[in-house]
């Protein structure tokens, strides 16, 4: 009896210890990806829907790093802001609906990414940040949807993270390297690009470029709570 | 030792079920002086952000690729011609082509912008 509760018990933490629902894997969320297969992906100024006029900046610093480790080569957003800013591009919103290949002839760029922030919101008795955000990648060459992801994300400023878990790794590394900029700000946008990212497939500076379409995913949309 | 064995195997399975991806570069701390440079171009926070850089191409004992991210050659070469050494920084462009060829359309525009 005893060894049977137990057996149930670690199957159910077993089950449970990715927190993640098993039914979609980035192959079936995503099979355009894997008949593109871009390579070099160009990060659009997120489009800034909230009053929060600095919000715009936490995402569009902090979306990099985490692309950069899913294995693509990202356009430098530094270098890339000046060009945009210079050909008066710097407002995302307009070439949301418009043709993308001039960004594939001016950056080299096989995909863009666009986020929209719809919602940001501090609590400062819970001490969390409640972001809404929209991922969309576009293709370049033929504008069609790459890879889409939205939903609502309270990043808990509280606790550290290094309970591994759910985010794993990057979370803690990002968490580490940017504690002493002083802003938990930064770290939540971060947390939330890292989170939303996770489902991406992985580019072609992973081993498992083109071979994780078994991979789990979570849904296209999502409503969770993170750890910074 | 039955149990012994059982609670093992299911150790090694809890934590194999949540595969962590190990990371690809060493970012020191990019994030942090990439972030202040942004907010606020002083000497300190470009000279900050310069050092960062000499030290991803210098060391990336941490990632698994062991090659200095994308970006870094570029970023560093741009803010390198930006505070007066256009020779240095323009051979640093450079090296972002060779080491990641698919940036040459648009690291070849800014260097030609740079030699105006």
């Amino acid at each position: 009896m005893k060894k049977a509760i137990f057996l149930s018990l670690s199957i159910i933490l077993l089950l449970t210890s990715c927190g993640e629902t098993k039914n979609f894997t980035r192959g079936s969320n995503y099979p355009k990806m894997y008949e593109e297969k871009p390579t070099s992906i160009l990060i659009m100024p997120p489009i800034n829907k909230t009053v929060n006029v600095e919000a715009k900046e936490y995402f569009y610093t902090s979306l990099a790093v985490p692309l950069c480790e899913k294995g693509y080569y990202v356009i430098s957003p530094f270098l890339a802001m000046e060009t945009l800013k210079g050909e008066s591009a710097y407002d995302s919103e307009m070439f949301l609906n418009s043709k993308l290949n001039k960004f594939h002839d001016v950056f080299g760029a096989d995909a863009a990414l666009f986020t929209t922030i719809n919602r940001w919101e501090k609590s400062t008795l819970g001490n969390t940040i409640t972001v809404e955000i929209e991922y969309l990648l576009k293709s370049t060459t033929n504008d069609e949807i790459l890879f889409d992801r939205k939903g609502t994300l309270t990043v808990d400023l509280s606790v550290n993270s290094g309970n591994g878990g759910l985010l794993g790794a990057l979370v803690d590394m990002a968490a580490s390297a940017i504690t002493t900029a002083a802003t938990d700000k930064v770290v939540a946008a971060r947390s939330c690009n890292i989170f939303s990212l996770r489902d991406l497939p992985d580019g072609k500076y992973r081993d498992t470029f083109e071979k994780d379409q078994a991979t789990a995913a979570g849904g296209k949309e999502f409503k969770a709570t993170v750890k910074k | 030792m039955k149990i012994k064995l059982i609670c093992a195997a299911y150790f090694v399975l809890l934590l194999s079920s949540c595969v962590t991806e190990k990371p690809l570069y060493s970012w020191k701390d990019y994030e942090k002086t990439s972030y202040n440079y942004y907010k606020k171009q002083t000497p300190e926070s470009t000279q900050a952000l310069l050092n960062t850089y000499a030290l991803l191409i210098e060391r990336q004992e941490q990632g698994t690729r062991k090659i200095v991210p994308p970006g870094t050659y570029a970023e560093y070469g741009f803010l390198l011609a930006q505070t007066g050494k256009k020779e240095e920084g323009i051979t640093m462009m450079k090296k972002e082509i060779e080491v990641y060829p698919e940036s040459k359309i648009f690291i070849e525009r800014i260097i030609k912008m740079l030699e105006k």
